[in-house]
């Protein structure tokens, strides 16, 4: 084969095999002759096979060379080039016409079965890899029921201080404190999950926004108490709050970020490995948000847990209906973070539809006395308020009655920024 | 040019003998001595885009060692790994090398690199392979020792031991024998090769050293 030499219309680029060759191979010019095939190396030496002495084959790496044999397999010429078989087929009139349809049509035979073989194994492959997803996933969600509850209280204390950073001040208004815990005190008898010790925070931000964390901890952001119309509707808040906690939803949000790794450390039953991971990723804003299934799981359980513990759900509706009417007062994190209230809407009224009737009795406070107890605690202790900057440092410092007199647009507009 | 191949097959190494007008291209680092007479100049392993596709691709270096000598002197030319070193010459024929495999040639020697497909992949010798072409010796490497084998009809070659093959030459994958003996017998899965042609093997795969290294570390 001399590459890049120019060849004639009937001379073609291929190799000779012979014993009499140094070495056994050598690159070759093939010529078509009137009564066989002849090649010319680089050396000069000459070679013939006849058309009728000439067993062809069909191979090589390509799976397109064609190889011209002696019947004694003493002498082999083989060439690359594609025009080559057709060019046999004319120049030998009729003595290789057959042999070269035959490896031709077994050549293409070949390839069919190479391809066909290829992209089954890679529809294998691929089927494999969906189904090795979700197997994990479901897998993840199984090992996830098993883990014990202690464990997502680590990650929630874990991950406090820095939630806390980033949201704002906790108010310690202990009147205040009380009357909210007092709902969920009432809800908590009724979850899905025992032993959970649920502990309400209100934080001092006029963010529409609550929030829970792993192992119980629920903060209630004073936006959220000021743009609910009923206690009940902030019980209804509460419920979804709590039932993402004994849901365990913190934990499957968990596995899906980091995926694998996370699996077989519940697997394992590495708690420290899964309550490092699991505050990093909680720290992370962006990545506390619910699917969409996970929201509608929580409406339903909220609703399922006032019902038993006799507190209207119908409230849990009203909520709903309520949200984009916070949205258009720019109180935009609760909605960003639940989308879809119409779906949601149905779902929980269908549960109501097929839900036994009961009686139900009222909250026994109301939200106005809890915005007061709220509003006192502001006016009480005028003080600088420690905010954070955006790389969370403690280091900025605004006063906090400046705080109550911002522009709720523009204040909202911020904090559009803080997700749950 | 005088060269001979010393210390086979562990240690292997090139001995060349260069007079004026000799040169030798050999791969980045496998310079191990050389006289004093003999001039070293340093250049992309072809082109910049193709040196860059060797190196990814082909294991290759970035760039090659063109010796040259105006009088006379001697070169010895090693691989970074214990093995053999096999030198062929090419007649105007082509031979694929497996990647990281070449190590020296005369400068009629054109070096290509090339689609090796999935077979050659799954085989564990690369996506990539290196194509060698023209006229002159080439010098390869390998792990272990090297030995070469005419093939006419079918061969089997383990995963990993195939150093070089002739375009004559169509690999194909297979099981060692069927589903049970194929994975719990050790072998899984082996190259089929088809001939007529020469291949080259190495009595030692790389991998297999790493394998078995690995499970000693822990």
């Amino acid at each position: 084969m001399f590459e890049g030499d120019l060849l004639d219309d009937d001379e073609f680029p291929g190799g000779v095999f012979s014993d009499e060759i140094d070495g056994g191979r050598a690159g070759a010019h093939l010529r078509l002759g009137d009564r066989g095939l002849s090649a010319r190396t680089s050396d000069g030496q000459e070679f013939f096979i006849g058309y009728s002495d000439c067993d062809l084959e069909l191979g090589g790496d390509s799976g397109r060379m064609v190889f011209c044999r002696t019947s004694d397999r003493s002498l082999t010429f083989f060439c690359e080039d594609r025009r080559f078989p057709e060019a046999l087929k004319r120049a030998a009139v009729g003595e290789l016409f057959e042999q070269v349809d035959t490896i031709l049509a077994a050549g293409n035979r070949q390839r069919w079965v190479s391809r066909l073989g290829l992209w089954m194994t890679l529809a294998v492959a691929v089927v494999a890899l969906i189904g090795g997803y979700f197997g994990i996933v479901a897998f993840a969600r199984v090992a996830i029921k098993s883990v014990p509850i202690v464990v997502d209280q680590k990650i929630g204390e874990a991950a406090l201080p820095a939630v806390l950073s980033e949201f704002g001040k906790e108010i310690k208004s202990p009147e205040a404190i009380d009357a909210v815990q007092g709902i969920v005190d009432r809800l908590a008898p009724h979850a899905a999950v025992r032993g959970v010790n649920y502990h309400v925070l209100i934080v001092d931000s006029n963010v529409v926004n609550a929030l829970a964390l792993p192992g119980g901890t629920i903060l209630v952001f004073r936006g959220l108490i000021d743009e609910m119309d009923s206690t009940e509707q902030l019980s209804a808040v509460l419920a979804h709050e709590m039932s993402h906690v004994t849901l365990r939803h913190h934990l499957t949000q968990i596995a899906r970020s980091v995926g694998i790794v996370a699996a077989v450390n519940i697997v394992i039953g590495d708690v420290g490995g899964i309550v490092a991971i699991g505050s990093e990723v909680l720290q992370n804003a962006a990545l506390n948000n619910y699917s969409q299934v996970q929201e509608t799981e929580a409406d339903l359980e909220g609703a399922r847990m006032m019902h038993e513990a006799g507190i209207n759900p119908q409230a849990m509706i009203q909520m709903l209906g309520n949200l984009p009417d916070a949205h258009l007062h720019g109180a935009l994190s609760w909605l960003s973070t639940h989308p879809n209230s119409d779906e949601r809407i149905k779902s929980v009224q269908q549960f109501l539809d097929d839900a036994a009737p009961r009686k139900y009795s009222p909250v026994d406070f109301r939200l106005e006395e809890l915005r007061e107890l709220l509003g006192e605690d502001q006016s009480e202790e005028p003080k600088d308020v420690e905010a954070t900057d955006d790389n969370g440092d403690n280091n900025v410092t605004i006063d906090q009655t400046s705080v109550n007199v911002l522009d709720p647009e523009t204040d909202a507009e911020d904090e559009v920024e803080l997700q749950n | 040019m005088e060269a001979e191949v010393r210390d086979k097959p562990a240690f292997a190494n090139i001995r060349a003998e260069l007079k004026a007008g000799d040169s030798i291209i050999a791969e980045s680092d496998a310079m191990a001595s050389m006289s004093s007479t003999i001039e070293m100049s340093t250049r992309w392993n072809g082109g910049f885009l193709s040196a860059v596709a060797r190196k990814l691709f082909g294991g290759e270096s970035l760039f090659v060692n063109e010796f040259t000598t105006s009088s006379s002197g001697e070169l010895v030319l090693t691989q970074p790994f214990p093995g053999d070193i096999e030198c062929i010459e090419l007649k105007g024929t082509t031979m694929f090398l497996q990647p990281g495999a070449f190590l020296a040639c005369e400068p009629g020697v054109k070096l290509g690199l090339g689609w090796a497909g999935i077979a050659s992949f799954v085989g564990r010798e690369g996506l990539f392979r290196l194509k060698v072409s023209g006229h002159g010796r080439i010098w390869f490497g390998a792990y272990g020792g090297i030995f070469a084998r005419e093939i006419d009809s079918e061969f089997v070659v383990d995963t990993g031991h195939l150093v070089a093959y002739e375009p004559t030459i169509s690999l194909r994958m297979g099981m060692a024998g069927g589903i049970f003996s194929s994975f719990f017998g050790g072998e899984g899965l082996v190259t089929r090769v088809k001939g007529p042609g020469r291949i080259y093997m190495q009595s030692r795969a790389m991998s297999g050293l790493a394998a078995w290294t690995n499970s000693h570390l822990w």
